[in-house]
């Protein structure tokens, strides 16, 4: 596939035509980044409809605000970083919700709601059926870590993101990265040892 | 013994399932969909009060604010010959001025 991004300048003139209101870069933008900038929503979203509908507002946000990007890093970086945030965005509003339903319910207004967090709806299409269970918890037990821990885990491994992008993307050392990415390791296995432990018993 | 084997197994396997994730692939329309949103947008923004452009709005402010303090210190400053005013036309109208006490005398 053609793209506009074969060497800096090319990315430049790309920039100016979006900046422009261009019809057809903002049509090749959208060819270029649709399935990757989806891909990083639902690797943090498992759900295939509030994913997409998360990568639309990361594309109209980049559209949006296309004139205020200065060019400190690649576009691909800065479209991504936007991604990260609008999902993190998304769920902390849908456990925000999640909490508030359940503590109507505890004062008697009945509303019917999950009383968990958002975690609970898993339905990740690329998760074969006999895996969804430990998937689930997996997610779960993600959900649970300390932001930037559950942002360099997820991108790492579940978006398949290599660590060089995704200290571009965080805006950390790769020596950073890694720390953080032993701890958020260490975690997990010290969350799901805990979890199958109370399972077993 | 055997069971912290059982639970390590069981954390290995559930890291390994990351690995089994599939690419999910966005849905055709997802472009168009996208598209049709900025429309839509471009359409909504042609607003009615466009000229008025953030410095207008600040000057606007500028001019309300500016009428609003000059009127409230017109108001008080005139407030004080008002009570003079006031009192004489008061005086007058219930004739307790000076000038009408000599016809008792």
């Amino acid at each position: 596939m053609f793209t506009f991004f074969n060497n800096n300048l090319g990315e430049q003139d790309f920039i100016t035509k979006l900046i422009e209101g261009n019809q057809t870069a903002f049509s090749q933008l959208l060819d270029d980044y649709q399935q990757k900038v989806f891909s990083t929503c639902i690797s943090f979203i498992p759900n295939k409809e509030d994913a997409e509908d998360v990568a639309q507002e990361v594309f109209l946000t980049v559209f949006k605000s296309i004139k205020k990007f200065k060019g400190d890093s690649k576009l691909s970086t800065w479209i991504y970083k936007i991604a990260t945030n609008k999902c993190l965005e998304f769920i902390r509003k849908k456990n925000t919700k999640k909490r508030f339903a359940f503590m109507q319910s505890i004062m008697g207004n009945e509303i019917p709601f999950d009383k968990t967090n958002y975690f609970t709806e898993f339905n990740h299409p690329g998760i074969i059926l006999e895996n969804k269970e430990k998937s689930a918890t997996i997610f779960k037990a993600i959900n649970t870590l300390p932001e930037m821990q559950r942002v360099i885990f997820t991108l790492a491994k579940i978006d398949g993101k290599s660590y060089e992008e995704i200290a571009e993307i965080t805006g950390k050392s790769l020596s950073s990265v890694e720390s953080v990415m032993f701890r958020a390791k260490k975690a997990l296995q010290e969350k799901l040892g805990k979890f199958y432990k109370n399972n077993s018993s | 013994m055997k069971s912290t084997k059982k639970i390590e197994e069981n954390i290995n396997e559930t890291f390994k399932v990351l690995e089994t994730i599939e690419e999910v692939k966005v849905n055709h329309f997802f472009k168009h969909k996208v598209l049709q949103q900025l429309e839509n947008q471009k359409e909504e923004k042609l607003p009615v009060f466009g000229w008025f452009t953030p410095k207008l709005q600040l000057a606007t402010l500028g001019m309300v604010l500016l009428l609003n303090v000059s009127s409230i210190y017109y108001v008080f400053s005139s407030q004080e010959k008002n009570t003079e005013v006031t009192l004489e036309t008061f005086a007058k109208s219930y004739s307790l001025q000076t000038e009408t006490t000599y016809i008792l005398n």
